[in-house]
């Protein structure tokens, strides 16, 4: 049994937390809330560790086990299969969206004359490499970026610190606590950690490290992240801007200059997303894979790396034929069909569960009796 | 054209580079599951570039999700 | 077997991380220093500077063989359409990434920039470093034509004296291009442009001959400031006007002004070190109300008349005399843009929005008639700090 250890398990988490999260969100946010995109990110935040933290206790109550097992486990067979194939194509599926909005991201923004199909496939075969190498492999490389991704981030915001015009964040709250409620509670959708669950049988934990602290802990960083550099960019760009360039946190980091010789790196911010990028596809294809294994029986994932690696490039040309269909896929069919995944789902398994255990406490008194 | 023949090209690669030490180390099953996802990919993928009717599962997700995404969003707006 | 794979794969690599369909051989572009925007009946007529490489490079320097930068000038019906259409001009692709500025001329600015402001924020290869002027007593296409000495590409003559002027003179400003979109954006704000114009005779200011006197005959300066009205400039701030705008909106790094001596003849020069603007908004009685508080630190430059400098009680009547004709200033400029022209370029409506906001959403829309009456107090606080090297005035005749 292939073994990481429950830091590394952390380091997955922030970067699979940061994951696509700055490219997407604080445009999106700033959209719907304006200037109050960051307290938006704050409650995007508290939605997400919420969603954490019904993980860590199904983590507990089922210590070795992957989503799908105990999918699998509560539901009997029929249903847990069903269930369990369900979860895989969300895995899937989200594997494609990501790899796409990669893709969209690279050919806009530095390779517009590459075609598409070419920057899907070369990633692919980058990511299909991670995966033949197993979990340890790719931890340990994780390990490696982590540092470099949190010095740059921590660059960024030291670099920017003195562009920003405090006067852009007020007056704060006019529209009310709602509309930033509803679109935290959306973009919340957008960090799946649930992925991250179906590894945790893969962390060795150690005495009070374990994969459900490592899970809380990362996750809690990653949003960190996000809340500051959301505030940097509606501090920095202000809110129209920020809501109306697709990509604000690449143009914020093209604002970088430091003494008139320390400026135009924002290349730097993009290798450091093609890192955490490549995190979140790796771990999520990763969670298809283990399901798909274990669902089904099989002696291990690797033959069917290169396949389902296949697969997810094809669809990756196929699932949007244009950037509109992917804003508006994005904007209004996302949230649901996610939510079930990340929320809806588990913490139905977790009302199982209790009652499960309730029902069985009660027959096992009167079998005593 | 060239693109369908590419992505045919690959997929067989990709059986004949796995498939034979799959049989000899009697993984039926891994085999199976492998073909039936080449397939899948294949067909979507010759299908897409030729322009024939594909698959597209985010069809299928739009259809039933966006209705209940607009009712939480109307729920919240109330 | 495996060790022919990695091979492989290393060699894929290499290949494509030196990009082929993206390629960008530097002897296949041509950099953009500066672009102009003018107007031809319903066209655009866009103009770009471009760095001749070979004559910038130092050893060559002063040689007459040809110019530092070219100028090419193109005619299209949207500015990405006329950009295309320069290759029919220029011999390399050009590349945008290192654009300096971009001058807008008067006329197009009157007709409302935002259309052309579009492609300037949409395309990936420009960049947001760049800062937007509005060319004066002509086109924007002949502020791109005239040659400068010291720094010998024009464009980044403009840029550098942009950024010491915006920090040496309270005149001018720099807005770069997302500066200028929220600007115009914001509904309790205007946008406010620094003005260029050709100095001298712009025929020859359009030689090489022209930078080979030692007094320039011809000459790129700024002036003045335009405001505008959403995207569309509607008029000229003049110097005193233009001061008094950098330093409501905290953007004055050091500057100096002249004012009348106090109970004496002549006058007196000071130096700004430190100027802080604070302009705080309150609805009183559902009336709008802004205040303008000005802190700025001075120290006295130039003398014309003779005072004690060692005395307090002397730099005490300087900063009273300081207090009083500049607040008057502000006030008179606030008031002619309050009663002129409507228009609220000191960002006093956000300054309201931001204070209370229920009032500003049901208001905003009549903002123009609102900021015409708005009550504006003005608060001065000057404070000398230093006094030069010489404590007393240079010893002068005193008329009997």
């Amino acid at each position: 049994m292939r073994h990481i250890h429950p830091r590394q398990y952390m380091i997955l988490t922030v970067l699979y937390t940061i994951g696509t999260s700055l490219l997407i969100i604080p445009s999106l946010l700033a959209t719907a809330v304006e200037h109050d995109a960051w307290l938006g990110a704050v409650f995007t935040a508290v939605f997400n560790m919420l969603y954490v933290f019904v993980y860590v206790l199904l983590l507990q109550r089922f210590p070795g086990l992957s989503l799908v097992q105990i999918a699998e486990k509560l539901l009997g067979k029929w249903l847990g299969s069903v269930v369990a194939w369900l979860y895989i194509s969300f895995f899937l599926l989200l594997a494609v969206l990501l790899l796409q909005f990669l893709g969209q991201f690279i050919h806009t923004s530095i390779l517009p004359s590459t075609p598409v199909w070419f920057i899907y496939f070369t990633f692919m075969i980058v990511i299909v490499i991670g995966l033949a190498y197993g979990v340890e492999a790719y931890g340990r490389s994780a390990e490696l970026f982590f540092p470099i991704v949190l010095l740059f981030l921590g660059l960024i915001m030291i670099a920017l610190v003195f562009e920003i015009d405090v006067s852009r964040m007020r007056p704060i709250g006019e529209r009310g606590m709602s509309p930033i409620l509803l679109s935290g509670l959306k973009m919340s959708t957008f960090q799946e950690q649930i992925c991250l669950m179906m590894l945790a049988p893969l962390v060795a934990n150690k005495g009070k490290q374990t994969a459900a602290r490592a899970l809380v802990v990362g996750t809690a960083i990653g949003l960190l992240v996000l809340i500051a550099i959301t505030l940097l960019t509606i501090l920095i760009l202000g809110s129209y801007n920020t809501a109306h360039f697709v990509y604000p946190v690449y143009v914020l980091v093209k604002k970088i200059s430091i003494g008139d010789f320390f400026q135009r790196i924002e290349i730097l911010m993009i290798a450091i997303w093609f890192l955490t990028v490549f995190v979140k596809i790796v771990v999520t294809m990763h969670a298809g894979l283990i399901g798909m294994t274990q669902t089904l029986n099989l002696k291990s994932c690797k033959p069917l790396i290169l396949p389902v690696g296949l697969l997810i490039a094809i669809y990756a040309m196929i699932v949007f034929p244009n950037t509109a269909t992917f804003f508006e896929f994005g904007r209004e069919s996302w949230f649901s069909y996610a939510l079930s995944f990340i929320f809806v789902l588990p913490v139905s398994f977790l009302i199982v569960d209790i009652v499960k255990r309730f029902v069985g406490s009660l027959f096992k008194h009167e079998v005593s009796e | 054209m060239l693109g369908s023949i590419s992505m045919i090209a690959v997929a067989l690669l990709i059986a004949v580079a796995t498939f034979p030490a799959l049989w000899k180390a009697k993984q039926r099953k891994e085999i199976v599951v492998a073909s039936i996802i080449l397939i899948v990919a294949v067909i979507s993928g010759v299908g897409y570039l030729n322009k024939l009717v594909i698959f597209n599962p985010i069809f299928i997700i739009r259809s039933t999700f966006e209705p209940i995404g607009r009712a939480i969003s109307d729920l919240f707006q109330a | 077997m495996r060790y022919a794979i990695r091979w492989l794969v290393l060699l894929f690599c290499i290949m494509i991380l030196t990009s082929c369909w993206d390629r960008q051989e530097l002897n296949e572009i041509a950099i953009v220093v500066g672009m102009g925007v003018d107007k031809i009946d319903d066209d655009i007529l866009l103009s770009v500077q471009i760095v001749n490489p070979g004559n910038v490079a130092a050893q060559t320097a002063g040689s007459l063989e040809s110019a530092p930068v070219i100028t090419y000038t193109q005619r299209g019906k949207s500015i990405f359409e006329a950009i295309r259409k320069l290759t029919k001009l220029s011999s390399r692709k050009l590349y945008y990434s290192h654009l300096r500025i971009v001058v807008f001329s008067e006329q197009v600015a009157k007709e409302g920039i935002s259309p052309l402001l579009d492609f300037l924020a949409r395309d990936h290869e420009l960049r947001t470093d760049y800062y937007v002027l509005i060319s004066r007593n002509t086109e924007a296409q002949h502020i791109l034509e005239i040659t400068t000495l010291m720094d010998r590409i024009p464009a980044n003559k403009l840029f550098s004296s942009l950024e010491t002027s915006h920090w040496a003179w309270a005149a001018t400003g720099k807005v770069t291009i997302d500066r200028l979109i929220e600007l115009i954006a914001m509904e309790g704000d205007e946008a406010v442009l620094t003005g260029i114009i050709i100095k001298g005779d712009m025929q020859e200011g359009e030689t090489m001959e022209n930078t080979h006197r030692l007094a320039l005959r011809t000459l790129l300066q700024y002036d003045g400031m335009a405001f505008f009205k959403k995207d569309k400039l509607v008029g000229w701030l003049n110097e005193d006007a233009s001061k008094v705008y950098n330093y409501i909106k905290n953007s004055v790094i050091s500057s100096v002004g002249v004012y009348a001596c106090p109970e004496q003849e002549g006058e007196m020069t000071v130096e700004v070190t430190d100027a802080k603007s604070r302009v705080k908004g309150m609805v009183r009685n559902n009336q709008p109300k802004v205040k303008v508080s000005l802190n700025i630190e001075v120290n006295v430059g130039e003398l014309e008349c003779s005072m004690d400098l060692t005395q307090e009680h002397t730099l005490q009547q300087i900063e009273l005399t300081l207090e009083e004709s500049f607040k008057k200033v502000v006030e008179d400029t606030i008031a002619e843009m309050q009663t002129k022209y409507q228009i609220d370029i000191f960002g006093f409506g956000e300054a309201i929005h931001r204070a209370n906001p229920s009032y500003w959403l049901e208001h905003k829309e009549e903002w123009s008639e609102l900021f015409a009456k708005l009550d504006v107090q003005v608060d001065m606080d000057f404070h000398v700090r230093a006094i030069g090297g010489f404590n007393r005035s240079v010893p002068m005749q005193k008329e009997e």
